[in-house]
């Protein structure tokens, strides 16, 4: 079994966190969020890095939050697996990485690497931007 | 109660509206919403009194609260609440925002446009609870650079509560705010919520949370396309926002960041320190206080006391109340920190202060501290009273410890860097000025890291909002300078006045000479100083500037190395009474004790090795 395939099993947290709620009493009504409207589709081919670890200037898309006392706070942000996310600075010597999130192209955010390693992200594009 | 006066703009418009309060209970009114959407400028606007506007997330730390005028003889009671993302109590800053929302008759939600994703999600939150809510949609100018618009009214059908639109840097759509603000109703919870009650309870619960805040994120995200418009290409943004963007990042870069850091510092420098300190400071206090004010209150007072007594000393004389603290607030405090605050609110109107936020947070987890804590410490280079008070806006009470104390004993106030500065040229110069600064620096990685690793429980990470940058204004530079520049006077001053009332009474009563004697072991032995600089270091405590004041006098007698030896020992000694009382309010008893017991073995400390060194070298 390869790593990407070991990845890719592991269920995300995405489908740890929204398909239960299709049978959960409480909810109940809620399974007319289907799956398919759910913006996250597992690729096979996933490897995942941690944040702190993605190029500066490249895009990801992430894939899990490992730690759950900082999904919640990441969701109220619009971080949550599936988001497409640019990575526009990475300040040396421990420092944040500056993301912003594709779809709100006036919000940019930094991250302190303690959070950074908590989020699994993909790399999808290597892109150099313009910027310096 | 049914209103008889349907004809007036703020009477309710229909039975389900706004709450109305019993007769005896005014209308309480919560504003709440993200960090930096402009709460503080509608609280403003709403209420005529002025609440730290500011463009850096998170400045609210603690809630105004005013009476405001509803017409026709109504009243209500406005309050302003800590930016949040969302309710779920996880710092301190949301739990006090949060009992203040939930408790609310009526909420006015301002989000902004720019960034609809993230702030809708409160918005949705205050719908699920239940609570009578107005949606303001801020910066409606600033969506307008990156060529989105947004369909308002389709908001407000979605949303199922009244959705205005303003800009209020402008001072457009305040007036639609107020005229809808009692159509403010319960909306639409999202698809399939349960009960708000239910709910509540619910999200208090981690695992539940979690589901409940994933749902409420992808209903809200499908929300936000149906009423957002993207522009056709990218092109269309225009180019001042995209100048902005880069200007933006330009300055997150490492080495160009830096530069610019260093190039603001130095700014800095030269503003408050050469011009303020320096040539202002010489105009009024050297020329207007000490040549006429002072001479003039201590002849009139010596037409009615007699010039040796007792009182006309206590009141006049060398330390008197009207002499030297008039000439030291008025003549040398209140100059500096207008300036500084002066500076220091533009860069903070700009937007400039995030960035720096971001540069520094690297060094700053080192400390236990993150890049938020480089607010406090620049506002202690202008007055470390001032900034013990903003240690709040920090999330833990480890952080805050770990920043009061560095505050306490590294930092420098501008106060004292004014007549610093003076004193380097005797004391080295340059050379001087590394020593000092290096050996600052070192004390203040020291004493971070040791508190960090002394200290039980984990500092919190950085998670900022960067807001785009822009040009200062004028209006919030000056209110900002203005509510700051009060707060000094208002707060630090009475404690200096009665500081120097303390030394009166000290040289009157002879226990000034006493404590002298008391000291001169450790100044002639261990800092090899004369025994009367033991004099500046007890004037030292109860303000560090006078203490480097009285070395003025002295300096004459010093050599370079007991100049420096004496700046260092000052610099790191006890902060002054007014900082000390502060640090007491802010951080116990304990604690602030600790503190000053650490500030005075840190200066005799570092003191000695500097007088000590320099002997040994034969300097």
């Amino acid at each position: 079994m390869t790593v990407s395939q070991v990845f890719s099993r592991i269920p995300t947290h995405f489908n740890r966190v929204v398909l239960p709620l299709l049978n959960n009493p409480l909810t109940e009504g809620m399974a007319t969020i289907k799956q398919e409207e759910s913006t996250y589709q597992p690729s096979a081919f996933v490897s995942a890095i941690s944040l702190n670890r993605a190029i500066e200037g490249s895009q990801v898309d992430i894939i899990q939050i490992l730690d759950d006392t900082l999904a919640p706070q990441l969701l109220r942000l619009g971080i949550m697996p599936g988001v497409h996310l640019h990575i526009i600075r990475k300040t040396p010597g421990g420092g944040p990485i500056v993301i912003q999130i594709e779809d709100n192209p006036q919000s940019e955010l930094a991250i302190g690497q303690d959070y950074a390693r908590q989020i699994q992200v993909q790399q999808v594009q290597a892109v150099a931007d313009s910027s310096p | 109660m049914k209103p008889s006066s349907q004809s007036t703009y703020l009477a309710p418009k229909s039975a389900q509206n706004a709450a109305q309060p019993e007769a005896s209970k005014p209308l309480r009114i919560v504003l709440a919403g993200n960090p930096n959407v402009g709460k503080s400028v509608v609280f403003h606007a709403l209420s005529g009194v002025y609440a730290n506007v500011s463009n850096f997330p998170g400045t609210t730390v603690e809630t105004a609260k005013a009476d405001i005028n509803l017409g026709e003889g109504k009243t209500a009671y406005l309050e302003d609440s800590p930016g949040i993302y969302g309710l779920a109590g996880l710092t301190d800053e949301e739990k006090v925002a949060e009992a203040a929302i939930l408790e609310a008759d009526l909420v006015i939600n301002v989000i902004a446009a720019p960034t609809i994703e993230r702030d809708l999600f409160l918005t949705q939150q205050l719908l699920d609870y239940g609570l009578q809510v107005i949606v303001a949609v801020n910066q409606m100018d600033e969506l307008a650079t990156s060529g989105r618009t947004l369909d308002l009214a389709r908001l407000e059908n979605h949303l199922g509560v009244p959705v205005v639109g303003m800009s209020a840097q402008k001072g457009e759509g305040l007036d639609a705010l107020r005229h809808r603000l009692m159509d403010a109703k319960r909306g639409h919870p999202m698809a399939e919520a349960p009960p708000a009650d239910i709910l509540r309870a619910l999200e208090k619960q981690p695992i539940e949370q979690l589901k409940l805040f994933g749902l409420r994120r992808q209903f809200i995200n499908r929300l936000v396309k149906t009423v957002i418009q993207r522009p056709a290409s990218p092109s269309a943004t225009t180019q001042s926002s995209s100048v902005s963007r880069r200007l933006g990042h330009w300055l997150l870069h490492p080495v160009i960041g830096a530069m610019a850091t260093i190039i603001v510092l130095l700014a800095l420098y030269q503003i408050v320190g050469v011009w303020v300190a320096g040539d202002l400071v010489n105009l009024i206090e050297g020329k207007l206080m000490l040549e006429l004010v002072v001479p003039a209150i201590q002849q009139g007072l010596g037409l009615f006391l007699p010039k040796s007594g007792v009182l006309f000393q206590l009141l006049a004389g060398e330390f008197g109340v009207l002499t030297m603290s008039l000439q030291y607030i008025v003549g040398v405090l209140f100059p500096l920190v207008l300036g500084f605050y002066i500076y220091l609110s533009i860069l903070e109107d700009c937007g400039y202060l995030p960035r720096l936020a971001v540069l520094s947070d690297g060094l700053l987890s080192k400390v236990g501290l993150n890049g938020r804590a480089i607010i406090p410490m620049i506002l202690g280079l202008g007055c470390v009273t001032m900034a013990t008070v903003s240690t709040r806006m920090l999330a833990s009470s480890r952080e805050r410890t770990i920043a009061a104390a560095l505050l306490a004993i590294t930092i420098p106030c501008s106060a004292q860097l004014g007549v610093i500065m003076g004193l380097m040229a005797v004391a080295g110069g340059l050379w001087g000025w590394a020593i000092y600064l290096g050996l600052l620096l070192v004390l203040f990685g020291l004493i971070g890291s040791v508190l960090n690793r002394i200290l039980p429980g984990r500092s919190t990470a950085l998670m900022m909002d960067l807001p785009p940058l822009r040009w200062p204004n004028l209006k919030n530079v000056s209110q900002k300078t203005w509510i700051r520049t009060k707060g000094f006077v208002f707060e630090a001053a009475p404690l200096f006045v009665l500081g120097s009332l303390i030394v009166s009474i000290l040289q009157v009563t002879g226990g000034l000479t006493l404590l002298q004697q008391l000291l001169s072991p450790l100044v002639v032995g261990l800092l090899k100083l004369p025994a009367e600089a033991a004099q500046v270091f007890v004037m030292g405590m109860v303000r560090r500037d006078f203490g480097v004041a009285g070395l003025f006098f002295l300096a004459s007698k010093l050599s370079a190395v007991q100049v420096l030896t004496s700046l260092v020992t000052i610099t790191l000694f006890v902060p002054c009474l007014a900082s000390a009382t502060v640090l007491w309010k802010e951080r116990g008893r304990l604690e602030s004790s600790v503190i000053l017991v650490a500030s005075w073995l840190a200066a005799f400390l570092v003191g000695g090795v500097v007088a000590h060194t320099a002997f040994w070298l034969h300097l």
